[in-house]
């Protein structure tokens, strides 16, 4: 039997998109007869015994799918400690499939896919691993994992990115090439003009209006000196 | 006469190669054109990594309040108020290291949580009038022009969002010859128009 590692690199751990994703995937993988296991990489960095624990896992896993947030145009610095210890143990990863699946609060995923996807890549032919394409998730913010709601719980919203899992799923199953996907949560009018104009603008008043109901300005600029 | 600062991030590994050679000799080079210095090795601080909480947009704006008992408040002072940010890392798959990263995604408060759009992306607002140039260094062991490709899009990428007036990205061989590195730092201050 196949197994999958699930390996979730959300700094927010388990109140995240990636965590929404990722144990909506483990359903997938099980209902084909596939073992899978979710890691959070943000505990797992914690000791050297558990680092040695998710070595030992990626051994054993047939497939990696490694779900994370888009930070700063790359990965969060949780994703690279862990990428660089993979590349240090250099391990036998060539019967292996990595799939990196990456959202972004920007609704953009061709923000991803010039950022971060290449490096993923980069990542994955260097170690050694078999790529197996990947999914970059616009708005993926919007998934609501924050607040510890999943996949199949916030309807219409995530009907995209629950296609994409399946597709994944069942490229995996048929041993056939997934390729490098991009999807977008909110439906695309709302990012062209004239919409684009609204959407931006309701988002910078809903930031405001959070700082206002805490007593502070959203675009208040300490520690400047003289 | 207006005195310029640099704020080095060395982002070395523990136990790897501290990069100590070229950090100072962007160091020499940045004194020698009247630029007040400060290198600040990574692998030696306490920087916790950020936890996505987004306090620092909604809670306490451009101060972190999620993270706390570490050095990541008083470096950002540092990035506000200087005028060119050094990146100096170990390529990593034609990305940053880890170690450079933690203090990167720290900075998200330097930022307004709000966005607008240029070239069809959106791009937060910016927080501040004026923000640090950057130059980013990168070191390799072996090169790979397609990683050299990578870093310098990072960070051009980087630079869409975090609105350093001026940006320059290069990689070079761990065993570049001193001399070498020494003239070609020169020549990208040069074209920066770094100096004070």
């Amino acid at each position: 039997m196949s197994n999958a590692l699930i390996l979730n690199g959300s700094p927010r751990g388990k109140k995240s998109s990636s965590a929404s994703l990722s144990n909506y995937l483990k359903k997938l993988f099980e209902s084909e007869g596939i073992d899978a296991e979710i890691v959070l990489i943000l505990t797992q960095l914690n000791k050297e015994e558990r680092i040695k624990e998710m070595i030992e896992k990626i051994k054993s896993a047939d497939f990696v799918v490694l779900f994370a947030p888009f930070y700063d145009d790359c990965q969060p610095s949780i994703v690279i400690k862990t990428m660089e210890i993979i590349a240090e143990e250099k391990m036998n990863l060539s019967n292996k499939t990595f799939i990196p699946i990456i959202n972004c609060g920007l609704p953009e995923p061709e923000q991803i896919s010039e950022g971060v996807i290449p490096i993923y890549n980069r990542f994955a032919t260097t170690v050694g691993f078999k790529w197996g394409g990947s999914l970059a998730i616009g708005g993926g913010e919007g998934i609501q994992g924050r607040f510890g709601k999943q996949l199949d719980e916030i309807g219409a919203f995530a009907k995209n990115a629950i296609e994409a899992l399946n597709d994944i799923v069942h490229s995996l199953v048929s041993e056939t090439q997934y390729p490098n996907v991009e999807i977008i949560l909110v439906p695309k009018i709302f990012y062209k003009w004239p919409l684009a104009n609204l959407m931006t603008s309701m988002n910078s008043k809903s930031w405001k209006k959070m700082a206002e109901e805490k007593g502070e300005k959203v675009d208040a600029q300490p520690y400047l000196e003289e | 006469m207006i005195i310029l600062k640099a704020v080095i991030f060395n982002g070395a590994l523990a136990n790897k190669n501290q990069q100590m050679t070229f950090q100072k000799i962007i160091e020499e080079e940045l004194t020698n054109i009247g630029i007040d210095t400060e290198s600040l090795i990574m692998n030696q601080i306490e920087i916790k990594t950020c936890i996505g909480c987004f306090k620092c947009w909604d809670t306490t704006p451009g101060i972190c309040s999620g993270v706390k008992g570490d050095s990541g408040e008083e470096i950002k002072k540092k990035v506000i108020n200087c005028d060119l940010l050094v990146f100096l890392t170990p390529l990593t798959f034609g990305g940053y290291s880890s170690e450079l990263k933690k203090i990167i995604e720290r900075l998200l408060g330097t930022l307004q949580p709000g966005v607008f759009r240029k070239n069809g992306e959106s791009h937060h607002l910016k927080r501040y009038e004026k923000y640090p140039s950057i130059l980013a260094i990168a070191t390799t062991e072996k090169r790979d022009e397609k990683e050299a490709k990578l870093f310098k899009n990072l960070i051009k990428r980087h630079s869409l969002n975090f609105h350093p007036p001026k940006h320059e990205a290069e990689v070079f061989l761990v065993n570049e010859e001193e001399n070498q590195f020494r003239s070609n730092i020169k020549q990208i201050l040069a074209k920066m128009e770094m100096s004070s």
